[in-house]
């Protein structure tokens, strides 16, 4: 009785001091991270670094539904369409301006070019995350203009 | 003499103080506690919605409202000045909001523009930037919708 007395106390002590902690993580789903997460994880590997196989094979599902209007469903598809892409434009870049969070989406205002010299497109995409993985894809791109009414720049 | 003249001053600003009919923008002036998607959930039924451009702009938009389309010039007024007449001129012109994404200071809003019921929508985000309770920056970015998609899925 003593002894269950004695080994009971750690186990409670170690749920009380537990419970503020899981309170806190009560935003983190099943399985284990979050959409700023995902985020986090995505945006630096595909955006900044342009590596589409190992971004697109570790954050988005297989089964990816896809909006824009020249690319087909899933996710080997896109990673059909970008890589080559990328073979034939080795001096593309994107340039992240903005991030906007809120479960389940990610939203990414970029900047993309293929040299120094190319005016290039600003981007926006959104994002839908389900279950820890990028599930769904919307985007609207437009060719920055030459001249401008206003000297804000677009981004 | 000192008491007088502040309660001068105190009726002079209780009498200057605009009448304001928008009871959120009333409490919002008082103490600014709206976040950013209170501001735009304000702001995107006036606007998106009603197409009412000077009542939205006018109640919800800094008048140094920095725009960043690259088609408009800056400013609040220059805003109105262009969309109200467009609205009026084009009472056919819809927006379809999709979506709306907030995080901090920033809301983004997914929509259709269907400015020519006879021409393809155009897919558009914009972004919007809050202080203060009010919107002080816009960036956009339009695409038209192609008559032909790869996939099934349409734009929005």
């Amino acid at each position: 009785m003593a002894r269950r007395h004695f080994s009971a106390a750690p186990v409670i002590a170690a749920i009380l001091a537990a419970a503020p902690a899981l309170a806190e993580d009560a935003a983190v789903p099943a399985c284990g991270r979050t959409v700023q997460q995902i985020a986090d994880g995505f945006i630096p590997l595909f955006y900044e670094q342009g590596k589409v196989r190992e971004a697109y094979e570790a954050f988005v599902a297989e089964d990816y539904r896809q909006h824009n209007p020249h690319a087909t469903d899933g996710r080997d598809a896109a990673i059909a369409f970008l890589e080559p892409f990328y073979e034939r434009n080795p001096g593309h870049r994107m340039v992240v301006h903005r991030v906007l969070v809120e479960d389940p989406y990610i939203v990414v205002h970029l900047h993309g070019f293929s040299s120094p010299e190319d005016r290039g497109a600003a981007a926006v995409d959104i994002l839908r995350v389900e279950n820890c993985q990028i599930v769904e894809h919307w985007d609207v791109t437009q060719p920055v203009p030459e001249r401008s009414m206003n000297d804000n720049g677009m981004f | 003499m000192r008491v007088c003249s502040a309660i001068m001053a105190a009726a002079f600003f209780a009498s200057a103080a605009p009448a304001v009919a928008n009871p959120a923008l009333a409490a919002a002036e008082q103490s600014c506690t709206m976040s950013a998607r209170e501001v735009l959930d304000e702001f995107i039924p006036l606007f998106f919605e009603q197409r009412n451009a000077k009542l939205a702009f006018e109640t919800w938009v800094h008048p140094d409202y920095i725009n960043h389309n690259p088609f408009a010039a800056t400013g609040r007024d220059a805003a109105v000045n262009f969309l109200q007449p467009f609205f009026d001129a084009n009472p056919e012109a819809r927006y379809i909001v999709h979506r709306v994404i907030a995080d901090g200071d920033l809301v983004a809003v997914h929509n259709e523009a269907r400015f020519n019921p006879a021409g393809p929508p155009s897919a558009v985000v914009d972004i919007f930037r809050v202080e203060n309770c009010k919107i002080v920056e816009h960036w956009d970015v339009v695409q038209q919708v192609p008559e032909q998609s790869a996939n099934q899925n349409g734009m929005f």
